[in-house]
């Protein structure tokens, strides 16, 4: 995967496999002058480690080195990027001088700024939620619980934590209230940093909700069943929602993983972003329907917004540039060696719709009525037991194992 | 902590009830992976649940207020039942044959009470359900009264303690749909799972425990310790059971 992350309406930072890309211009993205280039391998390599962590560390080393996710802090100074050797760099945004290298103990999803940007808010695979200081290494890590009660070694605060995967946080524009994002189709809103006062549960979603966007007391959420949702977070009341965004020819549906809000022509839009289809769509925040369907010339891996109707989407072949007003899609000039990075780019983080052939009810009570027939008729023994034809107990019958997959 | 004996059985005597299920058609392991994707019909959210559909017209009216997370055999339920008879309770059990036990067991209750022209066992109902998962789907804020967690799986593994039913991340679900003053009941016969609970709870910023006083004298406490199957047991065997009561708190100021 890679991602984009816009500073301003010109310049950002692209990251790719173990590198992040200084870009100064939208139209000019990254240059070939090895001065922009940030090495997040060789800064994480050099962060001493202890025990516990080699082994984490160890048990990692087949992993593909690539930034799963990124954040710019509220003030626009310090960038935060997440690594999938579970790694978290902070960095002065304007000339890359690292603030902060640090271990994490899981695999994360999702990483934000606190709105003071004193710490990074990060979720991670196993659904837990939990912060770090951003500008500043703590003065002593001690041993501490995590939000699942386990003793750790690793640093930092939980926050809240989930049975399911965390795909999306989101924080109030006055950061006192944080939405997490599950795979389970929930919203949970809770209190910052009280997490541990669940203040809502935003619920109507049928499938994974993977992103979510926040205007004043409303907030938008779109995921695996492709609707667009608009929630007041304060009291978890479903406000309205679009049908599936989907194109008119297209059989079922695929998910959204990005929506952002944006203006056009003083009034409030949405972008939706699938990373499966080669298609924008632009919904109007008015009614929640789709005003255009923008043709795309590759599949997002990532896209980012960056000012007006200006979004940009990075994909294997290049990264582009469109404009929601005009519809145009340009292709914006990108460095040889971030170009050959590309061509191999892993896909984004995978997201399973359920599977729910285990432990089939039907097929339980399939067995259950046969059983009670023939316990009915005598067929079984006294325990349940299937009676073979002389009369001896059939070590298959029904017993306890039966409801373990029979297929 | 006392060891009971089952002289102390509090449960109601059901000899005269016709066509009660017989567990041995319904025996299952001890443990279900709470992380699988079972196949559970969940509601989208408590407005779209119909209670009726486990109440009856009983539900009407009426809010599920007593939940018993991971009720097993429903030992709890059915000896709660006649104490509340206006208080709807609910048994929540991920196992798919245990469920049905208590399923196919209310309906024997309730047929009985009915030939005798009574609603005895209207309140009560089981639902297989992961609990972990989908409590807020289920019930609203500050819905519940009590909940209780009795004898639950003591996952001893280190590497398992994370799947324990109280952990600090579940226990703010739970404050979710506890109101402030509703109370949490857990027992075990597992002294180490007694200390995790305990601490946690202790630790929660919405949860404190009773006072020695108060939990001597809570009402429920006995059917706690002596209404279910694992309780029972326990006290064959000899072994000692450790209950606990903590109250849910009211959010502190914002």
């Amino acid at each position: 995967m890679a991602l984009l992350l816009p500073l301003d309406d010109k310049s950002g930072y692209v990251f790719c496999k173990q590198f992040g890309f200084f870009c100064k211009s939208l139209v000019q993205a990254a240059t070939s002058d090895d001065d922009g280039i940030i090495d997040m391998k060789a800064i994480t390599e050099a962060v001493p480690s202890d025990k516990e962590q080699q082994q984490n560390d160890n048990s990692r080393e087949k992993i593909v080195f690539e930034a799963l996710c990124c954040a710019l802090s509220w003030r626009k100074e310090f960038v935060a990027v997440a690594l999938s050797s579970k790694f978290i760099i902070v960095f002065r945004a304007a000339d890359r001088t690292v603030i902060r290298a640090f271990r994490i103990s899981r695999f994360p999803t999702v990483i934000l700024f606190d709105k003071d940007d004193e710490h990074v808010i990060v979720s991670d695979r196993a659904g837990h939620v939990t912060r770090y200081l951003a500008m500043k290494s703590p003065e002593k890590v001690e041993q501490r619980r995590e939000i699942t009660g386990e003793l750790t070694n690793y640093e930092g605060e939980p926050l809240s934590g989930t049975f399911s995967m965390i795909l999306d946080l989101a924080l109030s524009p006055d950061g006192r209230k944080l939405a997490m994002a599950d795979r389970d189709e929930k919203i949970r809103v809770s209190r910052y940093p009280q997490c541990f006062v669940i203040e809502n549960f935003c619920l109507g979603h049928t499938e994974f909700v993977s992103t979510m966007a926040v205007h004043e007391n409303r907030l938008f959420s779109s995921g695996g069943d492709a609707t667009i949702k608009e929630w007041d977070y304060q009291t978890g009341q479903l406000l309205r929602e679009s049908a599936p965004l989907k194109l008119a020819a297209q059989k079922g549906v695929k998910p959204i993983r990005k929506i952002f809000l944006f203006s056009l022509n003083g009034k409030l839009h949405l972008a939706a972003f699938s990373y499966e289809m080669k298609t924008i769509f632009v919904v109007d925040e008015g009614n929640l329907a789709t005003i255009a369907e923008i043709p795309l010339d590759d599949v997002p891996l990532h896209a980012a917004h960056f000012e007006g109707p200006i979004f940009q989407i990075i994909a294997r072949s290049s990264i582009y540039r469109i404009c929601c007003e005009t519809r145009s899609v340009e292709k914006v000039e990108t460095c040889a060696k971030l170009l050959e990075l590309l061509k191999d780019a892993a896909e984004p983080m995978p997201i399973t719709y359920k599977n729910v052939a285990y432990n089939n009810a039907e097929q339980y009570f399939e067995r259950k009525r046969t059983k009670f027939e023939e316990i009915a008729k005598g067929d079984r023994t006294r325990k349940g037991k299937k009676k073979n034809s002389n009369g001896k107990q059939d070590a298959q019958g029904m017993d306890e194992s039966a409801e373990s997959v029979q297929t | 902590m006392t060891s009971e004996t089952s002289e102390n059985d509090v449960r109601p005597d059901l000899s005269a009830v016709q066509g009660l299920p017989q567990k041995r058609h319904y025996r299952q392991r001890a443990h279900a992976n709470p992380h699988s994707d079972h196949d559970i019909n969940y509601p989208v959210c408590p407005a779209k649940m119909d209670w009726t559909g486990l109440y009856g017209d009983y539900a009407n009216g009426r809010k599920v207020e007593f939940v018993d997370v991971g009720c097993g055999y429903g030992g709890l339920l059915i000896s709660l039942s006649p104490l509340y008879p206006e208080s709807l309770m609910l048994g929540m059990e991920i196992r798919m044959k245990v469920s049905d036990f208590v399923i196919d067991k209310i309906s024997a209750l309730r047929r009985h009470s009915k030939e005798n022209d009574k609603v005895d066992y209207f309140n009560v109902a089981c639902l297989r359900s992961n609990a972990m998962k989908f409590l807020p789907n289920y019930f609203e804020k500050h819905q519940l009264s009590k909940m209780f967690f009795l004898f639950p799986d003591p996952h001893f593994k280190n590497r398992k303690h994370k799947w324990r039913i109280i952990t600090p991340a579940l226990l703010a679900e739970y404050a979710y749909c506890l109101r402030p003053g509703g109370l949490v009941y857990t027992i075990t016969d597992v002294e180490d799972l007694h200390d995790w609970m305990v601490l946690h709870l202790n630790e929660h910023p919405l949860f404190e425990r009773l006072t020695d006083e108060e939990e001597k004298n809570d009402k429920i406490l006995p059917y706690v310790v002596n209404s279910t199957e694992e309780g029972q047991k326990a006290a064959r065997e000899g072994r000692n059971k450790y209950p606990a009561i903590f109250r849910r708190l009211p959010d502190p100021d914002p």
